[in-house]
């Protein structure tokens, strides 16, 4: 079973667009990578059909710029960067995301001392 | 980029042209699963899923279809403007006098012919998506040919 089937779909596919973005706004790369750093964070194997579509989303949303570069002996790879537009939703979104998740936190807590 | 397309790649390419998304966007998606694929070495099924089902992501919605419609605006009037011709070259043809002014009733048939022809091959050629808004390679932005394992042009 692959490690993205650990966590509930819906969880991801409510974090994955931030959390692209701010792998992105690191510095350019490319969907692979971003799908390694994801792993690499912990959130599971993230499939490349899930992935190519969330990049897509946020260029046509004018979050990322992209451009291709030739690879060397194989098909090239379309690099990813954010834009200024992307680097105001990110702070933006991560902002509220702290107190989301404090609110989650806090609602679970509660629930929690409630049932003991 | 590679210049044959997978089966995987073809059926990826005719689903995306059931959904209307433009040729550019795509090259884009067929070029990204290339580069995926050639990097991790997955099967591209495994890791995007049905063909049609990824397709589905990138839904173009009516903007993509209205490109096609445009066509239209130019062709059906050379059509209809070669119709309308062709039946004055026969009302020529039979009552000549009451059609003053007209060229020859041949004269007439050409130009008829020319029109339609014209707005027929306008219209055809417009309204298939393979030349109106080709499959395009992205890092050159030229054409992609997209048969099954046939070479790019």
């Amino acid at each position: 079973m692959s490690t993205e089937q650990q966590w509930p779909p819906e969880w991801l596919r409510g974090v994955l667009e931030l959390c692209t973005l701010q792998i992105v706004s690191a510095g350019e790369t490319y969907g692979y990578a971003v799908i390694q750093q994801l792993e690499a964070a912990g959130l599971g194997k993230i499939k490349g059909g899930t992935l190519y579509p969330i990049l897509s989303r946020l260029e046509d949303d004018g979050l990322l710029k992209s451009s291709w570069r030739e690879g060397d002996n194989g098909p090239g790879r379309k690099f990813f960067a954010i834009t200024a537009e992307g680097r105001k939703r990110l702070a933006d979104r991560t902002e509220r995301w702290q107190q989301f998740s404090q609110s989650v936190a806090a609602v679970m807590n509660t629930t929690t001392g409630a049932t003991r | 980029m590679t210049n044959t397309f997978s089966t995987y790649e073809s059926r990826l390419i005719l689903s995306l042209r059931m959904l209307d998304v433009p040729g550019d966007k795509i090259g884009q998606i067929v070029a990204e699963v290339q580069a995926h694929v050639a990097e991790t070495g997955e099967d591209p099924e495994a890791a995007f899923g049905a063909p049609d089902e990824y397709a589905k992501q990138f839904d173009g919605g009516a903007k993509a279809r209205g490109a096609f419609h445009k066509a239209s605006f130019i062709g059906i009037p050379l059509i209809a403007g070669g119709a309308f011709v062709f039946v004055q070259s026969v009302f020529a043809f039979a009552k000549p006098d009451d059609v003053p002014g007209y060229p020859s009733v041949l004269g007439m048939l050409l130009i008829a012919i020319v029109l339609v022809a014209a707005g027929f091959y306008f219209q055809v050629g417009t309204l298939d998506p393979r030349q109106a808004d080709p499959v395009l390679d992205p890092a050159t932005v030229k054409k992609w040919s997209y048969y099954l394992g046939e070479p790019s042009c």
